[in-house]
C-alpha cells in the first residue's frame, strides 16, 4: 500500500531525513515516533508531496509518487492530511468544511458523503455549526472527516493530538483509531508521545536524527529494542555493566543467558557490554537475592517506582512493584531479577 | 509563474511609491545657496522656532489630555462610562483645520457673546498658542487610546499589591502605572507630533508661519519648486527622526503585556470626586467635538436656504469618487504587497515594502512636492515628443490629473491598509494552504474560497479607513487636485479662508460625519476586551 524505500530529504543545506525504509499494508496504522527535531514531520510532508526527496522512492497504491526524477503534486496523490492545528476553515460550517475536498462530486453525491462522514465521526448534530463553537476533540474529528471525505488511499496525521488537552488524549486516540479502522484507511501518524504511538499504531518507526532506528510493533520495541537509542527512548530502564561470555552475560546481578534474536553481535575483541534492565525485570521478594537502598519513590496508584542504589558498586536501578510493597526512603529493598529478553549493547 | 509576475508587479509598485519621498531629497543636487541665504536672513528662524514650539506644545498638550483621560477612565469611577468611552474618541473625526475655524467663529469678538469677549481679553485664538490648543484637542485621542490600553493591561494584581502596601492612587500612578506605560504614552505623543508636523490647514488659517506653510509660500509664492523640495526634505527628516524615536521606544512595549487585565476601577472615590471626574471628561469631549459640531450644524442649517445644492451635489460626487477610487487602488495594492511578502518572505521586497510604510509619517505637503515635480517634468517631455510627431499638445497626462492625486494618497495611506490586511493575512496560517492543496484544490480556490472570505472584514475596514482619511486630507489635495476638481476638505478650507464660515459649515460637517464611520472599527478594537 505504502512503500518508502531509502528516502532522503534535504532542506536547504541540511539532510533532514537519512535513507529511510518502511512499508504499510492496506488498512494498517503506522506511526513515526521520535524526539522533536528528528525529521519525522519532514518525512511525513515528503510523503504528502509538500517537499521533494533527494533520493529513493515513495510508492502509494503501487504508483511511484516521489523519486529523484518524478514528483507528483500534492493534489494528485489522493492522500488525506490532518494538520497539527487542524486548519479548519473558520468561515465555513462543519458540513462545508467536510465538503471542501468533494468539489469534483455533484452536489447530491457530495451531500451524501458529508452525511456519511458526519455519522462516522458522530457529529451529525453539528452539521451547521462553525468550527469555533466546537471543542478541541470535536474539531479534530471534523478535521479527520474532512481528510477522509474524498476517500484517500492514505491518511497522514501530523501530531494530531498535540493541540488537545492531555486528559482527553487517551480516550481520543482510541476513538480516532476506531474511526480509522472502521473506514479501513491506511494511516500514518507522527508523534513524539510513545503512549499515543502504542495506543494508536500497529507498527511504529522510531526515528532519531533523521534515521529510522527500528520499524516494529510496540511489544518488540519495548522488549527487543535493536539499538541503544530505542532502548533508551522507549519505556524506562537502566543499563548495568556486564561481560559477554559467549553464551551468556555476566553481571553483578548474576548471569543471563543470551537469546539469538535479541541484539546484533558485539565486536569479538570487546567483551564489555551494557545490559538493559527494565523496571519490571526487578521483582520484589522478601528474601530476595539482592538488596538496594531506596533513593526515591514515585507513587503511581497501582504501582510504585523505586529508584535503588546497589551498595557495593553504586549502580542505580529502577524497580516497578505493586504499590502495597510500600517502603520508606533509605531502607533496604530486596529483589530478584527475572529477565525474559536479554538485551545488551557493546559498551 | 503567476507568483513571479506578482512579485515583479509588487516590486515596480513599491519603487513607484517610494519615489516621491526619495525625489524630495534628490532636490539637493542643486544647492540653491543664494535662496538659503535669503531665507536665513528673513523667515527661516521663524519657520523653525514656530514648528518646534508647535510640535512640543502639541506633544505636551496631547500627553496631558490623553493620559489624564485614560487614567480617569481606567482607575476612577465616573457617570455614563459607556458614553464617555465613545465620546473620548469622537475628536478623531474632527480635522484640526475645521475645529480651528469653528472656534475662530465662535470666539469672534464681533459677536455679542460674553464668553467670547472674556476669552478675547486673554488672547487671540488665531495664534501659535491657539494652534497648539486646537491640534491638542483633536489629536489627544491617539495618546488616550494607547495609554488606556497600557493602563488596562497592567495586571490588577499590581493595583491590589500597591493598595496592600498602603500606596494611594496618586502614588500608584506615579510609581507604577506611568513608568510602565511610558513606551505607550510616547508612541501616542509621537503620532500626535507627526500629525502636528504635517498640519497645514490650522497654521495657514491662523497665519502662523511654520515649515509647511513655508513650503507652500516658496513653491507657489516664489515659484521655486526645487527649493521647496529642499525645505520639504528637512521637514521629512524631522518627522522621520520622531518616528525613529517612537520605534525605539515601542520595542519596549512588548515587555509590558499582561494577560490578567484590569477589570473594574479599583480605587474607591467619593461622590464629589466622581462628579468632578465626570465633569472634566465631558468638558474634554465637549471642547474637542460637541461644541464645534453643534456650531457647525447650526451654521449649516442657517445657511440651508442659500446653499447651492447642485454645487453641493457635484462636490459630494467628486469627493466620493475620489475616496472610492483611492480606497480601491490602495486596498488592491496593499493586498498585492501582503501576498508578495507572504510568498517571498526572504526577498528584498520586504525592505522595500517596509520603506513604503514610512509614507504615513510624511506630511502631505512633502508628498505633493515629491509627486508633482517629477510628474510635471514627465508631462513636459511627453508633450514635447508628441508635438514633435503630431504637431499638437496632448495636455497634462499625469501631473494635472487624478493620477497624481491617487499616487500621493497611495504614498501617504498605504501603511494603514497594509497593516490591516497584513495582520489579517497572518491569521490564515500556512496549514490552510496545505489543507487546500491536499484536498485537491487549486491556488485560485485557496484565494477565492478560503483567504478572501477570511480577509473580507480587514479589506473592508482598510477601505473605510483610507476612504475617510482621503476625505479629510487637505494639503496634498489642495496642491494636486485637477482643475475644477474639489473635495469637501478643499472647499471647507477655501470658504473658511475667505471668512465665509457659514458656507464652509456644510462641507465641514459632511467630513466630520463621514469621519465617524471608521470610529466603529476603532471602537471595536479598543474596547473588545471590556465586554
Amino acid at each position: 500500500m505504502l512503500a518508502v524505500d531509502n528516502v532522503e530529504v534535504i532542506l536547504g543545506q541540511n539532510k533532514i531525513v537519512h535513507s529511510s525504509t518502511f512499508a504499510l499494508s492496506p488498512g494498517e496504522l503506522g506511526c513515526l515516533l521520535g524526539p522533536s527535531g528528528c525529521g519525522k514531520t519532514t518525512l511525513l510532508r515528503a510523503l504528502a508531496g509538500f517537499c521533494e526527496i533527494a533520493s529513493g522512492n515513495i510508492i502509494i497504491n503501487n504508483q511511484t509518487v516521489s523519486s529523484v526524477e518524478q514528483h507528483t503534486p500534492v493534489q494528485n496523490r489522493n492522500i488525506g492530511y490532518v494538520m497539527q492545528d487542524f486548519a479548519l476553515f473558520p468561515h465555513l460550517t462543519v458540513a462545508q468544511n467536510i465538503a471542501f475536498g468533494l468539489h469534483r462530486h455533484d452536489p447530491n453525491a457530495s451531500d451524501l458523503r458529508v452525511n456519511e462522514m458526519l455519522e462516522l465521526v458522530q457529529l451529525t448534530d453539528f452539521r451547521d455549526v462553525y468550527p469555533n463553537a466546537l471543542s478541541g476533540g470535536q474539531q479534530q474529528r471534523v478535521a479527520i472527516a474532512r481528510a477522509l471525505a474524498p476517500a484517500p488511499s492514505l491518511l497522514l496525521l501530523d501530531e494530531p493530538f498535540s493541540a488537545l488537552d492531555p486528559a482527553l488524549r487517551e480516550s481520543l486516540v482510541n476513538e480516532i483509531k476506531a474511526i480509522l479502522k472502521a473506514s479501513k484507511v491506511t494511516s500514518l501518524m507522527v508523534t513524539h508521545d510513545q503512549g499515543e504511538a502504542f495506543a494508536f499504531a500497529d507498527k511504529v518507526a522510531v526515528m532519531n536524527q533523521g534515521t529510522i532506528e527500528q520499524w516494529d510493533g510496540a511489544f518488540a520495541l519495548y522488549h527487543c529494542p535493536s539499538t541503544r537509542f530505542v532502548a533508551d527512548f522507549i519505556g524506562e530502564g537502566c543499563f548495568i555493566e556486564g561481560t559477554d561470555l559467549g553464551s551468556h552475560i555476566e553481571t553483578e546481578l548474576g548471569k543471563f543467558a543470551k537469546q539469538k534474536k535479541t541484539t546484533i553481535e558485539s565486536n569479538s575483541d570487546s567483551l564489555g557490554v551494557e545490559l538493559l534492565l527494565r523496571p519490571d525485570d526487578l521483582v520484589y521478594a522478601k528474601n530476595g537475592a539482592f538488596g538496594g537502598i531506596i533513593q526515591s519513590k514515585k507513587f503511581r496508584g497501582s504501582h510504585i517506582m523505586y529508584e535503588l542504589v546497589l551498595e557495593q558498586s553504586g549502580q542505580q536501578l529502577l524497580c516497578l512493584t505493586p504499590s502495597h510493597n510500600d517502603f520508606a526512603i533509605g531502607s533496604i529493598f530486596c529483589f530478584d531479577v527475572d529477565i525474559a529478553h536479554t538485551v545488551y549493547f557493546p559498551s | 509563474m503567476f507568483a513571479h509576475l506578482l512579485k515583479r508587479l509588487s516590486f515596480a509598485l513599491g519603487l513607484l511609491l517610494i519615489f516621491p519621498i526619495v525625489f524630495v531629497y534628490l532636490a539637493w543636487s542643486d544647492p540653491h545657496a543664494e535662496h538659503w541665504q535669503h531665507l536665513l536672513d528673513t523667515n527661516l528662524g521663524l519657520y523653525f522656532s514656530n514648528t518646534l514650539v508647535l510640535v512640543l506644545g502639541v506633544g505636551l498638550g496631547t500627553m496631558l489630555l490623553g493620559v489624564s483621560c485614560a487614567w480617569c477612565m481606567v482607575h476612577s469611577h465616573c457617570y455614563a462610562r459607556r458614553w464617555l468611552q465613545i465620546g473620548l474618541l469622537l475628536p478623531l473625526a474632527m480635522p484640526a483645520y475645521i475645529i480651528a475655524y469653528t472656534y475662530t467663529g465662535i470666539l469672534d469678538p464681533a459677536q455679542a457673546n460674553p464668553i467670547a469677549h472674556w476669552i478675547g481679553q486673554i488672547g487671540d485664538i488665531r495664534s501659535l498658542f491657539g494652534a497648539i490648543l486646537m491640534l491638542s484637542l483633536v489629536l489627544f485621542p491617539y495618546v488616550y487610546i494607547l495609554t488606556y490600553n497600557a493602563f488596562r493591561q497592567h495586571a490588577c494584581t499590581y493595583t491590589e499589591t500597591s493598595q496592600s502596601l498602603g500606596l494611594s492612587s496618586w502614588q500608584y500612578m506615579l510609581k507604577i502605572a506611568l513608568p510602565l506605560s511610558r513606551p505607550a504614552i510616547f508612541a501616542g505623543v509621537a503620532l500626535a507630533m507627526m500629525e502636528a508636523l504635517a498640519d497645514y490647514g490650522t497654521v495657514a488659517y491662523f497665519g502662523v508661519s511654520t515649515l509647511t506653510t513655508g513650503i507652500f509660500r516658496i513653491w507657489f509664492g516664489m515659484g521655486e519648486a526645487s527649493f521647496a523640495s529642499q525645505l520639504a526634505s528637512i521637514l521629512a527628516t524631522i518627522v522621520l527622526l520622531v518616528l525613529l524615536l517612537e520605534q525605539f521606544q515601542r520595542r519596549k512595549l512588548q515587555y509590558y503585556q499582561n494577560k490578567q487585565s484590569q477589570k473594574a476601577p479599583s480605587f474607591q472615590v467619593s461622590r464629589v470626586q466622581k462628579t468632578i471626574v465626570t465633569f472634566y471628561l465631558w468638558c474634554v469631549v465637549a471642547l474637542g467635538f460637541l461644541i464645534p459640531t453643534i456650531q457647525l450644524v447650526t451654521w449649516a442649517s442657517t445657511f440651508v436656504s442659500q446653499t447651492d445644492w447642485t454645487e453641493y451635489g457635484i462636490l459630494l460626487w467628486q469627493t466620493l469618487c475620489l475616496g472610492f477610487v483611492a480606497g480601491a487602488v490602495i486596498v488592491t495594492i496593499a493586498l498585492l504587497f501582503a501576498y508578495s511578502e507572504r510568498f517571498y518572505p526572504r526577498s528584498v521586497f520586504r525592505y522595500l515594502s517596509q520603506f513604503t510604510a514610512l509614507g504615513y509619517a510624511i506630511p502631505g505637503v512633502v508628498i505633493a512636492v515629491g509627486v508633482m515635480t517629477p510628474l510635471g517634468w514627465l508631462d513636459i517631455q511627453i508633450n514635447e515628443l508628441w508635438y514633435g510627431w503630431y504637431n499638437e499638445y496632448l495636455g497634462l497626462i499625469f501631473s494635472g490629473t487624478i493620477f497624481a492625486l491617487v499616487l500621493a494618497y497611495c504614498v501617504r495611506f498605504m501603511n494603514i491598509a497594509k497593516q490591516n490586511i497584513g495582520n489579517a493575512l497572518l491569521a490564515t496560517t500556512p496549514s490552510y494552504d496545505d489543507a487546500v492543496m491536499v484536498l485537491g484544490r487549486s491556488r485560485w480556490a485557496l484565494f477565492l474560497k478560503v483567504h478572501l472570505p477570511i480577509l473580507r472584514p480587514a479589506l473592508l475596514s482598510a477601505f473605510v479607513l483610507v476612504f475617510v482619511d482621503v476625505l479629510k486630507e487637505l494639503p496634498a489635495t489642495l496642491i494636486l487636485r485637477p482643475f475644477n476638481f474639489n473635495t469637501f476638505a478643499v472647499k471647507a478650507f477655501e470658504y473658511a479662508s475667505d471668512e465665509r464660515l457659514t458656507a464652509a459649515a456644510l462641507p465641514a460637517v459632511s467630513i466630520v460625519f463621514a469621519g465617524l464611520i471608521p470610529l466603529y472599527f476603532i471602537l471595536k478594537n479598543i474596547y473588545s476586551e471590556d465586554s
